[in-house]
């Protein structure tokens, strides 16, 4: 086993964009730019995000029916292969892959992405076939096999949402062993959190390591799920839910053990990470952070009837625009390490504007003259009415 | 962040920066401020939308004893106030990308326009100002909005104007809502947003050409751009004269490709390869036999998408523009 990516490009990759920054910010000179452009002159193909969702596209559809050319020729011929059959095919594109790597030095440039999810995919079927010769009905048993999959594939590449799915199938494992008993099937939350937090620092201790660059892309996607999972895990509502499912219990979901604590934790967490994330100063942090206290005010409506939900926005809306307000002028000088800098409006940002606002245009507008303008130009309108 | 101590100690090896600068630079890098700018932004958004979706709600409740001229006063007065709030602290018209100095003009005009249309919608509801002339009440929204889009240069208030302004041909632009609210089968529909699209298109071109906010060309080819090429698409699947959108589609997708690499907002190259990917298609398998389908379909996806990877990945100077 290797890493398939090119580790100097990529360095190379992060150094242009460190030289760009310090010149912006006006550290170093444009001759000095420019010596640091030519010293890292050979980098990955990382093209736009919009040619990267065409390549992503275009990656899937061509593996997939590629997958059912060639099944067209074999599956008649044995029809009970298709497990071999498609990990073959899943083989068979691992030098495509490689080679397309290689030759146009990609680095999640879209179709390398959808290449490692179908090869990753073409291993499933054989998987289940075994499982199902292996005549149990435990579902964890297939997560187990094909969790070396996922090292391998993680190991090799760093690919993030395959790192994610790693953690989450490592989660879904270790809960359904848990289930099995009594004792851990009551302590399954604190098990999952436990879990989570260990992963966590993990995580955290491995990327001060500099061999950790090459995954750097996976760690920051895998701690972000993290932290979402370990809030998720300790929510009252969750848990007080996810109890009665899990137990079959009648709805509506019943009081739960140790509630106070679950309590507690719903507003902990977010208190945690609102607090961490100012300190080292980690924009994710405070983000999961502003929306756990969300969560956390949505949970507390769902079994207190606290205010009318028009009182909540208004005064939740006022809170929030005249606090924004207030962090803003305070930042007009940078403090605590954080500033106000206008940053850059990239495309992405652009696009979704004009098509939030237009959305918005439009259903105020069909709320306000709804069937009336007819031409059945704004059926389906109604979102939005206020008055 | 080690990355950075092995790219400063790499520099300096290589004599781009001493050793002095090293340590200047490292420490600049680890205590950068992080910008919460577009956290600020979103929030001071969010808050507000809050705020007036809650605002409403009160008032729907109460408006019996509110009174409905009272809440009329009260909306027009704050519709004013928003729109002279921005008249206030709003740079002077340009014909360029302005640097709005109040920070929150911008905010301040976006709510002035929803404010409005809000407004508006209730007089029209409540004394029926408009009578049956409903074109005219969608088009003064149209007029307001793209006026102020120009004077105080906001992409966002352009694609509510744009919006507006379809919806008084019949049109919805809202790209969520493409397909759900434009009856694609009625051919009058897709012959008026074809023409109304080309309009538009044409507009932007030669607002562009003249050097007036030509970085707007980005919105009105985003949002104009879907309509022509879905109703273009209609039109091909639909129409006794298909050929005509087939070409339409092809020479659309032809222009998209040349903005995007002319602009480098490559969103646009997106539009014309699935765009003209679909109309290909479609023709293929017009013209393939029915028999052989069974084999050539998946002949035909694999080995259409792999050229197309192939191309993207191989033609990267295509993609850039040659004069930048």
């Amino acid at each position: 086993m290797k890493k398939v990516y090119d580790e100097t490009l990529l360095r190379n990759e992060y150094a242009q964009a460190l030289a760009k920054r310090l010149l912006t910010a006006g550290q170093i000179s444009k001759e000095q730019h420019e010596q640091a452009q030519k010293l890292h002159a050979d980098i990955p193909y990382n093209p736009n995000f919009f040619i990267k969702i065409l390549l992503f596209f275009f990656g899937c559809l061509g593996f997939s029916f590629g997958g059912s050319f060639v099944s067209l020729f074999f599956l008649g011929a044995f029809p009970e292969g298709y497990g071999v059959l498609g990990a073959l095919y899943g083989f068979g594109m691992i030098f495509v892959l490689l080679f397309l790597i290689k030759q146009r030095k990609l680095h999640f440039s879209g179709v390398d992405n959808a290449l490692i999810y179908g090869i990753l995919g073409c291993a499933l079927p054989l998987l289940f076939q075994l499982y199902e010769t292996m005549g149990i009905d435990e579902v964890w048993v297939v997560a187990l096999m094909a969790l070396p999959f996922f090292g391998i594939v993680i190991y090799c590449f760093g690919e993030p949402l395959v790192a994610v799915m790693a953690y989450l199938l490592s989660l879904f494992i270790i809960a359904s062993i848990a289930m099995k008993h009594p004792l851990t099937k009551a302590l399954l939350p604190f098990i999952l959190m436990i879990l989570s937090v260990g992963v966590y620092y993990w995580l955290r201790r491995f990327e001060q390591q500099s061999r950790a660059f090459y995954w750097q892309t996976a760690i920051a996607w895998t701690q972000t799920v993290v932290l979402i999972m370990i809030y998720v895990s300790g929510n009252y509502y969750v848990v007080r839910q996810a109890n009665a499912t899990l137990n079959g219990l009648p709805d509506p979901a019943p009081e739960i053990a140790f509630a106070p604590v679950f309590w507690g934790l719903t507003f902990l967490i977010p208190a945690f990470y609102l607090y961490f994330g100012f300190r080292e100063r980690r924009l994710t942090l405070l983000i999961l952070g502003l929306l756990g206290v969300l969560a956390a005010g949505s949970t507390v409506r769902m079994y207190h009837s606290v205010l009318p939900l028009e009182w909540v926005l208004v005064l939740g809306g006022t809170l929030v625009v005249l606090g924004a307000g207030w962090v803003i002028k305070l930042l007009k000088t940078p403090r605590f390490g954080f500033s106000h800098d206008p940053e850059e409006v990239s495309a992405n940002r652009l696009g979704l504007e004009a098509v939030l606002l237009s959305q918005l245009t439009k259903n105020v507008q069909s709320a306000d003259h709804g069937v009336q303008l007819g031409g059945g130009d704004f059926g389906g309108g109604g979102a939005g009415e206020k008055y | 962040m080690l990355p950075l101590a092995e790219t400063l100690r790499q520099w300096e090896e290589q004599q781009i920066v001493t050793p002095q600068q090293h340590q200047q630079l490292h420490d600049y890098e680890r205590q950068r401020p992080v910008s919460l700018y577009w956290l600020l932004r979103t929030l001071l958004s969010v808050g507000l939308l809050a705020f007036t979706t809650g605002a409403g709600m009160l008032i729907y409740e109460h408006i019996d004893t509110i009174g409905h001229e009272v809440l009329i006063a009260v909306l027009a007065v704050l519709t004013a106030a928003c729109f002279y709030y921005t008249y206030r602290y709003s740079a002077p018209f340009s014909t360029q990308l302005t640097q709005n100095e109040g920070k929150f003009a911008d905010i301040a005009l976006l709510l002035g326009c929803t404010l409005f249309l809000s407004l508006e919608g209730y007089v029209q509801w409540r004394y029926a100002v408009f009578g049956t002339r409903y074109g005219l009440a969608t088009v003064i929204p149209a007029v307001l909005f793209l006026f102020c889009a120009y004077r105080f240069d906001h992409r966002g208030v352009l694609s509510m104007g744009l919006t507006a302004l379809a919806s008084w041909v019949g049109l919805t632009v809202a790209p969520l809502e493409l397909f759900a609210s434009n009856d694609f089968s009625d051919p009058s529909l897709i012959y008026t947003a074809v023409i109304f699209s080309l309009a538009v298109l044409g507009l932007s071109v030669f607002l562009e050409k003249q050097h007036i906010k030509p970085h707007f060309s980005f919105t009105y080819f985003l949002l104009v751009g879907n309509l022509l090429f879905v109703s273009a698409l209609a039109g091909l699947f639909t129409d006794a004269y298909w050929y005509i959108f087939a070409l339409l589609v092809l020479g659309a997708a032809w222009f998209f490709f040349r903005h995007a690499q002319r602009t480098q907002s490559f969103v646009f190259l997106l539009m014309a390869v699935v765009y003209s990917y679909i109309c290909l298609t479609y023709l293929a398998f017009k013209i393939l036999p029915e028999e052989s389908l069974i084999f050539l379909v998946p002949f035909y996806f694999m080995a259409s998408a792999g050229g197309v990877v192939w191309f993207i990945i191989s033609y990267k100077k295509l993609l850039k523009n040659s004069a930048l």
